[in-house]
């Protein structure tokens, strides 16, 4: 049989939905997460939100793996376990009871239900369920569905989780000089560019939502004069509390053009009446002159995406604005904006493969065929080393927001280009040694 | 209810994939969403095992579903055949494939003739027992589909079966294990079922010339290894030193070959001197009482290390359901004394209103509210422990010196009488 084929694959002229996007092969590895997981990603943050997982023992005991780990042992997550008889018969007794316990027992201030993909394929209606006792219990109910034969990514899970959060929000008297933060999963918001901004200008935060919130706070979180959404993950959340408490929110997420960016911090200025832009200037020019300095080193240079924290076409995009070539950009889904993202790459005169991420196992024939100068994400480095592909991964820029994402971005292009060689060679003796096991230095 | 703050117990199909993945070479698929199996792969982290074999994902969505569409599988069968040529691909069921009715039976009976891999049904899809019975049943099949007939038998060599990933302590046992064969008989091990394991070592089990069987979900597989390979079993784990001699004292009946009787010697004298300062030692603590919580084998052979340390067995609750070779061979002596499968919530108010010196068990039982003034983890699930040195037995002479270090230790840290 062939390895690998390339053209099994859709090019980007010819994504126009969903299912356009394929896979590199039919068996995957290791495939992606589900929106249990995502779920988990997000809720595990709010310390007093009681998660109640009803599933499979496979779903509840890696869900509370995750979240025990994630949080050291902090966590809230409990598991109700289905059964065979549950399947036939239905478990809305079983959960009920479980919810009645919890309230009486820990006296929560929320519970998040969060149903998985057998009881969704039974048809179990949580929604229903919840209706019929949120007046019996004092906890607010939240209900997240997380099947994974819907979707094909964790993402879902998150949005639901977000947006479910509204549900324990009150209305308040607005105070003009704060804000929410809404998506944004590192600590350390307050040392970001966009913070430090809007400190120094009298704006401080009503929440961070998930990552320093309680559900305590989350009934004020409507207070804020503006949403600003980090991550494109609470979208949904962020138009939700527009429609019901008619907060305005901007798009602030991990850009990286110059104008993306500035229009954002211009909507920012508008909404709050501020002055942020003119504070900027020296940033600007710095991306301006990083810019033209990377071009002239990255013109040509060929790229395969894997993953960074910022979307897959939008910073693919911007590393053809710096004069690079996509060869391959592995994505998720297609999400809201990235048919912009798109259609910069298409006018940049590139048609790249489009496939379905977190599919490695087809990776090592296509790096053969594609040869790329360029691989961004994480992978083992041994394997891109022996074929003379530099690996970049952007972690960091994950607690950054505003000019210095691209800032910083650049430069660990640019850095990982010049210690490439270095970084090969120490790879060749760690190879001839015995090499790594899990990838890392 | 089944309802826990902590873990569930896991599932048959969670205990067959613990014991395919640490295979090398083995190929699984899985017909399923694909975070079932993102999941299981992250989950053996938490177990500390490494994860050897190929698991594939096939993904499943809502038109496979709906028209029970099973063409992802059989272009991944077709796809892993045709690109790694492997000996064997096990084709297993989600609980979604499970629910829905997917014949993964019928599906490897019509896709055997397109492919040159054997193609292994696994159908258990998470709602026929716990994770013993996946394991049991895996290790059974193993040996069913896997065993070649021997053409080259190994003299003065065994094989390992029950020593897999789900065994807290599996990395360490097994080199006691294999410690005390050589000492003992001068024996070599031939195959260890299944951590670590190859297909190619499976498929030469027969070669051994007997099968030592460390857990009770093991003996199935070593009964088919009787019947279809003629080699003979013996079933027994070696906990403390009275437990390691008589383990060794039985194995020289099975083998027909005398015991190393210096080294029986050498290690008596070395733990016998240990095992009298700890009892020195808990001479004044009033309340000597230790509940052990975990698995059937681990509790039961733990529990006679914790009477040869003068210390008295309260409760042994098992964590699993009993397989029907357990259920057989629970000794009279701990009977009364042991449990399984009991509630979260039960366990939790009996170590609460329970006040005892030592609690031996697994992490999540460890995080419970509990009265014990000592405690030590002793098997999985796992939250804390990171495990990668492989010397740290419980089973054996060197495990009886191992864990009268960790108590000494551990008495050290809480004086208290």
């Amino acid at each position: 049989m062939k390895q690998f084929d390339l053209d099994r694959l859709s090019r980007l002229n010819d994504i126009k939905e969903n299912d356009d996007i394929k896979a590199l092969s039919h068996a995957i590895f290791p495939g992606t997460h589900c929106p249990l997981f995502g779920v988990a990603m997000i809720a595990s943050f709010i310390e007093d939100l009681v998660v109640v997982v009803a599933g499979t023992q496979e779903c509840t005991y890696y869900a509370k793996d995750f979240a025990y780990q994630r949080q050291y042992g902090k966590d809230n997550f409990y598991s109700v376990v289905t059964n065979k008889h549950d399947i036939t018969f239905g478990c809305e007794d079983k959960i009920k009871e479980v919810i009645f316990e919890i309230d009486r027992t820990i006296n929560p201030k929320a519970i998040m239900l969060v149903s998985t993909c057998v009881l969704e394929l039974i048809g179990e209606d949580f929604v229903g369920l919840k209706e019929s006792i949120q007046d019996e219990v004092n906890a607010k109910l939240l209900v997240v569905p997380t099947e994974h034969f819907k979707c094909n990514s964790h993402i879902p899970g998150m949005e639901r989780s977000l947006e479910q959060l509204v549900t324990v929000m009150e209305k308040c008297d607005i105070d003009n000089n704060s804000i929410n933060i809404l998506g944004h999963r590192q600590h350390g918001i307050e040392n970001t560019e966009l913070m430090k901004l809007l400190i120094d200008e009298g704006i401080h935060i009503n929440s961070v939502i998930p990552s320093k919130t309680t559900i305590e706070e989350l009934r004020f979180a409507p207070r804020a004069k503006l949403n600003i959404v980090t991550d494109f993950v609470a979208l949904p959340m962020a138009k939700k509390m527009e429609d019901i408490f008619n907060i305005p929110y901007v798009y602030f997420d991990k850009h990286l053009s110059i104008d993306r960016i500035r229009n954002s911090y211009k909507k920012i200025e508008e909404f709050l009446n501020i002055k942020l832009l003119s504070k900027l200037n020296e940033k600007e020019a710095e991306l301006n002159s990083l810019m033209e300095e990377a071009r002239k080193i990255l013109k040509g240079k060929t790229f395969i995406y894997g993953n960074t924290p910022m979307m897959a076409f939008e910073i693919s995009s911007f590393l053809c604005d710096l004069g690079m070539e996509p060869i391959l950009v592995q994505v998720r889904d297609l999400y809201e904006n990235d048919s912009i993202y798109m259609e910069e790459i298409k006018r940049h005169g590139h048609n790249p493969y489009i496939s379905r991420i977190a599919n490695i196992a087809p990776m090592q024939s296509i790096y053969d065929q594609c040869k790329p100068n360029f691989y961004l994400g994480h992978e083992n480095p041994m394997n891109l080393a022996k074929r003379n592909i530099i690996q970049i991964t952007l972690d960091e820029v994950t607690k950054k927001l505003g000019y210095e994402i691209p800032i910083d971005s650049i430069k660990k292009i640019l850095l990982s280009l010049e210690q490439h060689e270095e970084m090969k060679d120490k790879m060749k003796k760690m190879a001839a040694k015995g090499g790594m096991k899990h990838g890392l230095l | 209810m089944d309802f826990y703050k902590f873990f569930p117990t896991p599932s048959d199909r969670m205990g067959t994939i613990w014991t395919l993945s640490t295979i090398k070479d083995a190929y699984i698929i899985e017909f399923g969403p694909a975070g079932t199996t993102h999941f299981a792969i992250e989950g053996l982290m938490q177990l500390n095992a490494d994860h050897n074999a190929n698991v594939y994902t096939t993904h499943i969505n809502e038109t496979d579903i709906s028209f029970g569409k099973q063409d992802r599988l059989e272009n991944a069968i077709l796809e892993i055949d045709g690109q790694h040529n492997p000996k064997y691909i096990f084709i297993m069921a989600s609980s979604i494939s499970a629910i829905i009715g997917t014949d993964i039976d019928s599906i490897c009976y019509e896709m055997q003739s397109k492919v040159n891999a054997k193609l292994i049904p696994i159908t258990t899809g998470g709602y026929s027992g716990d994770h013993t019975l996946g394991i049991e049943t895996t290790l059974d099949m193993l040996c069913k589909e896997a065993v070649k007939e021997s053409e080259n038998k190994i003299e003065n060599s065994y094989n390992i079966i029950g020593n897999n990933a789900d065994i807290f302590n599996f990395l360490s046992d097994v080199e006691e294990i294999k410690s005390l064969m050589k000492n003992g008989f001068g024996f070599d091990v031939n195959t260890i079922f299944t951590a670590y394991t190859s297909i190619d070592e499976i498929e030469n089990t027969a070669n051994a010339n007997m099968n030592l069987v460390l857990r009770g979900e093991g003996i199935k597989a070593a009964k088919t290894l009787q019947k279809n390979h003629n080699i003979e079993y013996y079933y027994g784990k070696p906990y403390g030193l009275e437990g390691t001699t008589k383990w060794l004292r039985e194995l020289e009946k099975v083998l027909g070959i005398k015991v190393n009787e210096s080294y029986i010697n050498k290690k008596t004298a070395q733990i016998r001197k240990y095992l009298m300062t700890f009892r020195f030692m808990i001479r004044e603590v009033e309340n000597k009482s230790t509940i052990l919580v975990g698995d059937y084998d681990v509790v039961i052979g733990l529990a006679d290390l914790v009477e040869e340390l003068g210390l008295k067995v309260e409760a042994i609750i098992v964590k699993h359901k009993p397989c029907k070779a357990i259920k057989k061979s629970i000794s009279e002596k701990w009977a009364s004394l042991i449990q399984f499968d009991i509630s979260e919530r039960e366990l939790e108010n009996y170590l609460k209103s329970t006040p005892s010196y030592l609690l031996l068990a697994d992490g999540s039982t460890l995080e419970l509210e509990n009265s014990s003034r000592l405690s030590m983890q002793i098997a999985n699930p796992n939250f804390k422990k990171y495990s990668i040195y492989p010397h740290t037995p419980f089973v054996g002479y060197n495990g009886t010196l191992y864990m009268i270090q960790s108590l000494f230790e551990l008495n050290k840290a809480n004086p208290r009488y």
